[in-house]
């Protein structure tokens, strides 16, 4: 994650610079924390290619955990997005499971999308951004 | 395989640990009418014994029981059964006896006499299913129609197989997820139990084994990445070790055998197939039935479980172990089981009942095993008593044991299920035994030592309950455990009918 941290902020670095004049903003509200321990982690991905692979989101963000976390994506072109957020109680950086690869911290998707023996499916968690938008992901 | 190992495993995406939920299998229940729920109800005038397994919609209310007979000084105390409870909800039955959601119950005894009450468990499903008024989670043998997402295998918990008390918490367990905590006065439902943060959410199943020492053992499957793990708890409920290791072929393991030194698993050759699971099979029809593996047996040195020793066995199916013990001078670990030939009970059997359909048992035996640990071979005799729900003194768990106590079939009629409670002496192969009768429906009964007794094994009662299908009526029975065949020396009567269950604990006063 941090590796994917880093190559992230540099890509939006470069699409800061080249913001387009079609850019909106993306805030998501994450609620539901288990605690106030730790960081709220989340990416948004532009495609379902991207979807929940390594070093693939378009955007990275974190914010203090909470009862109401809040995640702004700035300056995403008009187009489809997913986004996955989960809360990083121990500061690890990573979404820890327990031996069968179930998570044991809590997590969640945009539109609330669930999976059914994983992940929900891009399509699933989509979200058409064609102006400044608020969503709403609640943890589990 | 180590821990590490499973999580980069794991790691590529959130894994769920359990089954598909959607499908066009047998067992996903259509819209409507439910044919289930529509056969038991038609078969239920001529069939008596369904009302056992008919089920409950509500919590049953604290009620006194008629006693006949008086309790002995010194047993006091609470006697826990669990097992599945709710078999249908909203015109929707469950295809399984395994399905349905727990009930807590409890006898109490006290010199004020006998009072039960029960309680459903509040599992996320029974939430979840309750509010929607029809089963909207998976069951281990059924899939609903449209059924809900789920983020684990506690979406499906039903806590319904057995109980425990450890540390001062008594626990509902079920085999595939967490233990959930129940408060022991009220019945009411505590919440999850959370053994260390990162095995949050493993199975933990119904047959954990408490040694004389309160050390408890418990071990958990994860069936779709052949997983086991193993818990050794103190008896003041500290962690001393979670471990997970994985096993070729895992089967369905019910119940295990725990020694001085070893921990002993039957592997009866139903073995989960992860691409029946994927193509949307239950989680019971997620298993094969492949005699050709035989029955193999795993011993893990309590303090090596990663130096695993196998044996081979005829291909059988087991539940339920007796006990299991250390021979040291023979260098053998020895233990009983209740053997069937097959898979049919819980494949066919128990999934018949719920349709309110009888033909034949499982024709199960009592098996006797001698596992040598120097030459790798087992031998085994099986005697020839239909019997169930095998349990020894509590302070023997572990150790040479010489009396086995068993619900055991001997003139039932055509009905399923068990008419007579037995003591096996099983350096004799003599029995005692107490007939309830053919309209008596007799479930799992437990040995409770005789306080300040002189911890002789045997001294003692052996109590349980049954459903007496004229009465209509839960029978309570309280015996002399080395004298069966006198028929109890105190009985309470209830006049309602509760749920044949499965497994239950005494706690004392």
């Amino acid at each position: 994650m941090p590796r994917q941290i880093a190559q992230t902020l540099a890509a939006f670095a470069l699409l800061a610079c080249a913001a387009a004049a079609h850019a909106f903003d993306l805030r998501v509200e994450v609620i539901n924390a288990k605690s106030d321990q730790g960081k709220m982690l989340g990416a948004v991905y532009a495609s379902s290619e991207a979807w929940l692979k390594d070093g693939q989101a378009a955007q990275v963000g974190m914010d203090a955990a909470g009862p109401k976390s809040v995640l702004v994506y700035r300056n995403l072109p008009a187009g489809s997005y997913g986004v996955s957020v989960f809360h990083d109680e121990n500061g690890n950086m990573q979404l820890d499971r327990n031996p069968a690869g179930i998570p044991i911290e809590r997590y969640g998707f945009s539109r609330d999308a669930h999976g059914v023996m994983g992940p929900p499916a891009f399509a699933e968690a989509m979200v058409d951004l064609q102006a400044d938008t608020t969503i709403t992901i609640t943890l589990r | 395989m180590n821990r590490r190992n499973f999580l980069a495993g794991a790691a590529g995406a959130i894994t769920f640990g359990a089954h598909a939920a959607s499908s066009a299998a047998a067992s996903v229940v259509s819209d409507s009418p439910d044919p289930v729920f529509d056969a038991f109800a038609a078969a239920l005038p001529q069939h008596p014994w369904q009302l056992g397994y008919e089920g409950l919609q509500a919590d049953a209310e604290p009620m006194a029981l008629r006693l006949r007979g008086k309790l002995p000084r010194g047993l006091q105390g609470a006697f826990y059964r669990n097992g599945p409870a709710r078999h249908s909800l909203g015109g929707v039955r469950y295809h399984h006896l395994f399905d349905g959601d727990g009930m807590v119950q409890k006898y109490q005894l006290s010199e004020n006499g006998i009072v039960h009450a029960g309680k459903f468990v509040r599992t996320e499903k029974f939430a979840a299913d309750s509010k929607a008024g029809r089963p909207v989670r998976a069951a281990f043998g059924t899939i609903p129609a449209h059924p809900e997402p789920m983020t684990g295998p506690d979406s499906l918990n039903v806590a319904n197989t057995s109980v425990v008390k450890h540390a001062g918490e008594l626990l509902a367990l079920w085999e595939g997820g967490s233990a959930t905590r129940i408060d022991e006065q009220t019945l009411d439902t505590r919440g999850l139990k959370t053994w260390t943060p990162e095995y949050a959410g493993m199975p933990f199943s119904a047959h954990p084994k408490i040694e004389r020492d309160g050390t408890l053992w418990n071990f958990g499957v994860t069936s779709h990445l052949g997983l086991l793990s193993i818990y050794r708890i103190a008896a003041s409920g500290e962690v001393l070790k979670t471990e997970t290791n994985k096993v070729r072929d895992i089967a369905m393991v019910h119940d295990f055998g725990v020694t001085e030194r070893h921990l002993v698993f039957l592997l009866p050759p139903l073995v989960f197939d992860r691409d029946r699971a994927r193509s949307g099979e239950t989680f019971l029809d997620s298993h094969v039935w492949k005699p050709q593996l035989g029955m193999r047996v795993l011993v893990l040195p309590k303090d090596h479980l990663d130096q695993p020793q196998w044996f081979d066995l005829p291909a059988g199916f087991v539940f339920h172990i007796g006990n299991a013990w250390e021979d040291s001078t023979a260098g053998t670990i020895r233990l009983d089981y209740i053997r069937s030939p097959d898979a049919w009970s819980p494949l066919t059997g128990l999934r018949d009942l719920m349709s309110g359909r009888f033909d034949h048992t499982g024709h199960a035996g009592i098996a006797f095993v001698g596992l040598n640990l120097n030459t790798g071979r087992a031998n085994q005799t099986v005697l020839q008593h239909e019997t169930e729900f095998p349990r020894v003194d509590p302070r023997v768990v572990g150790v040479k044991h010489s009396q086995l106590f068993a619900a055991a079939r001997m003139d039932t009629g055509p009905r399923p299920g068990y008419d007579a409670v037995m003591r096996l002496d099983v350096s004799s192969g003599n029995t005692d035994r107490y007939r309830y009768g053919s309209d008596v429906m007799v479930e799992e009964h437990i040995f409770v030592p005789r306080p300040g007794s002189s911890s002789k094994e045997g001294d003692g009662w052996l109590v349980g309950t049954a459903l007496d299908l004229k009465k209509k009526a839960m029978l309570f029975s309280v015996f002399d455990a080395m004298n069966l065949a006198q028929g109890p020396i105190a009985q309470g009567t209830m006049e309602r009918v509760m749920p044949l269950g499965l497994h239950a604990i005494f706690v004392p006063a």
